[in-house]
């Protein structure tokens, strides 16, 4: 296991190396080639081999983002206690994965939309953020690989633990910051009163987007317990935590789930009556997560 | 009414055996071997026999009934 350890995080740090590198061409690429496809002016050779090289480190890219979660995974199974770092790690390092995808579909999109004339506004600013989101991870993992390292070689022993208690708290901290941060969208798009039509385009996609680490999480527990009986997935305080967290949920979620469906009725608010079901989505998993960790620490 | 116990000085006793090695011999996760000794948790009688047992020792050696003042 600490050899599967120390072979993903080089690996890892060899594609980070030049993903990293990837990264900061892209920034120079991109104020390069921009201000030219924003005004329509015409792309030259040198600009267009600029742009495939970007292409081509998408790949390393995507190879780095497998092999950085792969080793956060590794690390979870071999570290037996929680660690915020990691967690936060894995959960913008998923995000990163699929802004990857997204990075492609708008580099596309800007050829195309550039070529028929239409403003590639909105894909400039889409790809900007991803950097900046690519370009995190990227730190984020250069830290965890270099703390993983330094406690490897202070040879720190490890219990065996029968019945893990790490992946079902990291769970509940992805359920909380994936709470959280859909949350702060929902509410964002509330305030400033976005448009249905808008809304119509966006709501599955964010809410898909965000939800994917805790369901990525969950999928992986599931994994993890296929081999177990279902009596044998939870121990029985674990039972008796997500038991108390589940009537927590309810108790919480029906008052504001009321208030949801009093600003509906009212129409009160017209994003609202479409922003309610992640509103209501996000508080669940914010409500259930944190409860369950607060009642799993609290004894 | 509260629920004592000696699972601490039991561990102690049986070679220092920490939580972890005690919750794998249990089944159990190492933070409910946690709570129980702090006495926030109760153990369900299952449970309770399987440390009895895992020490060698009757359930009333390990747990017993703290009254309130």
């Amino acid at each position: 296991m600490e050899k599967r350890l120390k072979v993903s995080g080089v690996i890892s740090l060899i594609f980070g190396f030049i993903s990293f590198c990837w990264l900061l061409y892209n920034t120079i690429a991109f104020e390069y080639v921009r201000p030219k496809i924003i005004q329509f002016e015409d792309i030259g050779v040198f600009d267009d081999r600029l742009m495939k090289i970007v292409f081509i480190g998408l790949l390393f890219s995507f190879f780095f983002h497998l092999f950085a979660i792969l080793t956060i995974i590794f690390q979870f199974q071999f570290f037996k206690k929680t660690n915020m770092l990691r967690i936060v790690s894995m959960c913008i390092g998923i995000i990163s994965l699929i802004s990857l995808f997204v990075d492609w579909a708008a580099l596309g999109d800007i050829g195309k939309q550039y070529k028929m004339g239409i403003s590639t506004y909105g894909e400039w600013t889409f790809l900007y953020s991803a950097s900046v989101l690519h370009g995190l991870f990227h730190i984020l993992l250069f830290i965890l690989i270099f703390i993983t390292f330094r406690e490897l070689r202070k040879q720190v022993q490890i219990e065996f633990a029968q019945k893990d208690e790490i992946i079902f708290c990291t769970a509940q901290y992805v359920g909380i910051l994936c709470g959280i941060i859909g949350l702060a969208v929902t509410l964002f798009l509330w305030l400033i009163q976005a448009p249905i039509g808008i809304l119509k385009n966006i709501l599955i996609p964010y809410c898909i987007f965000i939800m994917i680490p805790y369901c990525l999480f969950v999928s992986y527990w599931l994994i993890i317990k296929r081999k177990e009986r279902l009596k044998e997935w939870y121990d029985e305080k674990q039972f008796r935590d997500v038991s108390k967290s589940g009537l927590m949920t309810l108790v919480f979620s029906l008052p504001c789930l009321v208030i949801m469906f009093l600003i509906n009725f009212l129409n009160m608010s017209p994003p609202a009556n479409m922003l309610w079901i992640p509103c209501y989505m996000f508080l669940i998993l914010l409500i259930f997560s944190g409860g369950t960790l607060y009642f799993s620490k609290k004894g | 009414m509260k629920l004592g116990n000696n699972i601490r000085r039991c561990r102690f006793d049986k070679d220092e055996i920490s939580q972890q090695a005690l919750a794998n011999a249990v089944g159990v996760t190492r933070l409910t071997i946690h709570s129980i000794e702090k006495s926030k948790f109760v153990p369900s009688t299952l449970l309770a026999l399987k440390l009895a047992r895992f020490f060698g020792k009757s359930v009333e050696d390990i747990f017993y009934i703290i009254d309130d003042e």
